[in-house]
């Protein structure tokens, strides 16, 4: 009927569901019809041929009661006008066959039941058995047998052609009218429909569907156009909120612009500070390092006349010295320590710079061990003194050893020599807290220091002690600066006069130099 | 319209009473007589027949139970033959009265009067005087219509069968049924 594969159209639809339930109610009723026929059909037939039988009857009476077989067998004779009865019998009182009538088509003329039976209608094969027992003034004369047609199969097939040219017809009637009152349902919707299509090909969200029906299709139509309208409300409305974004976007552009430029300005900038600093840095260490071989050279070459003055001193001294009075022995004396203090002062000036030129090798070492070391060294040249020592055993930091045993040498013999006066000299080397961190310390109970001059304390050549009291040079707190300023490092110091001083200094652990 | 099965159901039972009150008695007496039946037994029953065939007029009777009067002109044994047949009988709620007719008797009160061939000789005296009676003549001998016999018996191929006058039958104001004059063997005089 209609190709499934394909695209089905409500139409279609409607007119099948049309065609069907015609075509089922047609067959229902139908059959319905041809069952409700038959059984009346044979009824009727029933009652008929009763109605026949009686008047048969009623007309063999006499003969059956005069014996006169003759008029019997005419009576039944008449029944050839009836050609749907096969045959008739009539049977006399005593049972035994009287008349007998077989229609012209009969076949069986000679199948008369030889007895009277008294059965209720039978239906047998294609024909119908009737018996009917003749009476008369309540006396049985006889009995009436009627063999009759029964054309049931050309009753159902002559009832079957009927039905179905019926239910062409009304197929036939069905299609005009369903077509008719589905264009009114369908056109709407497949105008709907085409809209719809129109509108996802075009998106031209300012057409609308006609309304034509005030139905459910009807309200479908104003749902459209409702859910258009909104449609074209909302595009318009991210059209605009569209425009705004990209408007909004052209100025973030602008100002990504700007700021890529100033970044790059910035950057150029920075670069060029770099450079600058870079070419500062590098001039500044050329004077830097001119300077260093510079003040080298000059100490290098001081030392050279200062032991010509020295050893000439000497040799005078030795060579002529019984020609000199007291006098001359005392300023040829004070000539000598004069010299040999400006060859020390020279040799700290070298160590100085050295400390400053010399190249960084950081390795962890074990402070605690140096500082024994240089303990034991200063018990050997000064075995007179008694000091107390304290030192925490396995003090560990990241340095280098020569620049950090030349800063324990230092802090050590100042702490000797600050309290040398001291009966009961203490030193003490140890880790303290120190700002959430942990700073080493030398502790003596010397002499001190006045804090006021605590600022003082490291510069070079800077003295807080008059040199007769406690003989230095004042280089070496300086040089032990640099080298803890060289290590990333920071140094303090504590003091209260007569009491004692402490040295404090910081190293950059392992993790600080990792950090950078 | 009548309801076809109730109607059936109706009528079988009405049979299988029928069968068993009546029908039997007077078949199993048939039957004895079948073997050897005789002419006048099937002639009793006939008259006994006619009656039912045969309609009087009203002023024949002088109520409306009153019997039927058949009135034989002829041996005894024929009498007590008939009395066998129609005691217990009734005609339209009448019952059959059996009277012996001879030359001298009174014929008044009879309905049907049987002439024997041994009695035809009284024939046309009878005749005669049941001229303007409502009585239905009934005789076995030839010619006998021709002298106003309604109903005549012959024996033809073995078997009883009659004649009607129905001209004579009609004077007398008697009506014969249509179905009695279909099996007749002839039919004289009709009238209309």
């Amino acid at each position: 009927m209609i190709n499934r594969q394909h695209f089905q159209s409500i139409r279609y639809k409607l007119f099948a569901s049309v065609l069907l339930i015609t075509v089922s109610a047609l067959i229902i009723s139908g059959i319905a019809m041809i069952a409700f026929d038959l059984r009346d059909y044979r009824q009727r037939l029933i009652e008929d041929l009763t109605t026949q039988c009686n008047l048969l009857g009623l007309a063999n009476v006499s003969a059956l009661q005069f014996d006169d077989p003759k008029s019997a067998t005419e009576s039944l004779s008449t029944l050839a006008a009836r050609p749907q009865i096969l045959a008739a019998a009539i049977y006399d009182a005593h049972g035994a066959l009287f008349a007998n009538y077989a229609s012209a088509g009969g076949k069986d003329t000679d199948a008369f039941p030889p007895t009277v039976r008294t059965d209720e209608p039978k239906i047998k094969g294609r024909s119908l058995i009737l018996w009917q027992t003749i009476i008369d003034r309540k006396e049985v004369v006889g009995a009436l047998y009627i063999k009759a047609d029964y054309p049931i199969y050309a009753r159902v097939w002559q009832y079957t052609r009927i039905v179905l040219s019926a239910m062409v017809l009304a197929l036939l009637i069905a299609m005009v009218l369903s077509f008719r009152i589905q264009r009114g349902v369908t056109t709407p919707i497949l105008n709907i429909a085409k809209l719809a299509q129109r509108i996802t090909q075009e998106r031209d969200y300012h057409l609308r569907a006609e309304k034509t029906t005030n139905d459910e299709i009807g309200h479908l139509v104003d749902a459209f156009n409702n859910l258009l309208s909104e449609v074209d409300a909302r595009t318009a409305a991210l059209e605009l909120s569209s425009q705004h974004l990209r408007e909004e976007i052209g100025e973030r552009k602008k100002i990504d612009e700007a700021r890529l430029r100033a970044t790059n300005e910035v950057r150029r900038l920075n670069l060029e500070l770099e450079k600058r600093v870079e070419a500062r840095t590098s001039e500044l260490e050329r004077a830097n390092n001119e300077l260093e071989a510079f003040s080298y050279s000059v100490s290098h070459d001081l030392r050279t006349p200062l032991r010509a003055i020295d050893g000439f001193s000497q040799a005078l001294l030795e060579d002529y010295g019984q020609n000199l009075d007291a006098t001359g022995h005392d300023y040829l004396a004070r000539v000598r320590a004069g010299a040999q203090r400006m060859g020390t002062l020279i040799d700290d000036l070298l160590k100085l710079a050295h400390v400053s030129r010399a190249t960084l090798n950081r390795e962890s070492i074990d402070l605690s061990a140096i500082a024994d070391e240089i303990v034991a060294d200063l018990r050997v040249s000064d075995p007179q003194r008694k000091v107390d020592i304290t030192i925490i055993p396995e003090l560990m930091a990241l340095g280098d050893p020569h620049l950090l045993r030349i800063v324990l040498e230092n802090l050590f013999s100042n702490a000797w020599k600050y309290s040398g006066k001291r009966t009961r000299a203490n030193i003490e080397f140890g880790l303290s807290q120190h700002n959430g961190g942990t700073a080493y310390f030398v502790r003596d109970n010397g002499a001190g220091f006045d804090m006021a001059y605590a600022n003082k304390l490291f510069g070079a050549f800077q003295r807080l002690h008059d040199a007769k009291e406690f003989p230095g040079t004042g280089v070496g707190l300086a040089t032990v600066q640099r080298i803890i300023h060289r290590h990333g490092g920071h140094i303090w110091a504590e003091a209260v006069i007569d009491k004692g001083s402490t040295f404090y200094f910081t190293l950059r652990t392992t993790k600080e130099l990792q950090n950078g | 319209m009548y309801n076809g099965k109730a109607y059936l159901r109706h009528h079988i039972l009405k049979m299988l009473l029928l069968f068993l009150g009546v029908v039997v008695p007077v078949a199993a007496s048939a039957i004895d007589t079948a073997t050897n039946i005789t002419e006048y037994q099937i002639k009793a029953a006939f008259i006994y027949k006619f009656c039912l065939y045969i309609e009087w007029p009203e002023n024949a009777f002088p109520a409306s139970g009153s019997p039927i009067v058949i009135g034989i002109a002829g041996p005894e044994n024929f009498i007590s033959l008939l009395e066998n047949i129609v005691k217990d009988r009734t005609v339209n709620d009448r019952p059959l009265l059996i009277r012996h007719i001879d030359s001298t008797t009174a014929i008044e009160g009879v309905h049907l009067l049987f002439v024997t061939r041994s009695e035809q000789a009284y024939l046309p005296q009878l005749a005669a005087r049941t001229q303007n009676l409502p009585v239905l003549l009934v005789t076995e001998s030839d010619d006998s219509l021709d002298q106003g016999s309604s109903v005549n018996f012959v024996v033809e191929d073995n078997r009883v069968r009659f004649d009607v006058g129905l001209g004579n039958a009609e004077q007398k104001g008697l009506r014969l049924s249509a179905q009695l004059l279909k099996v007749a063997r002839n039919v004289r005089g009709a009238s209309r």
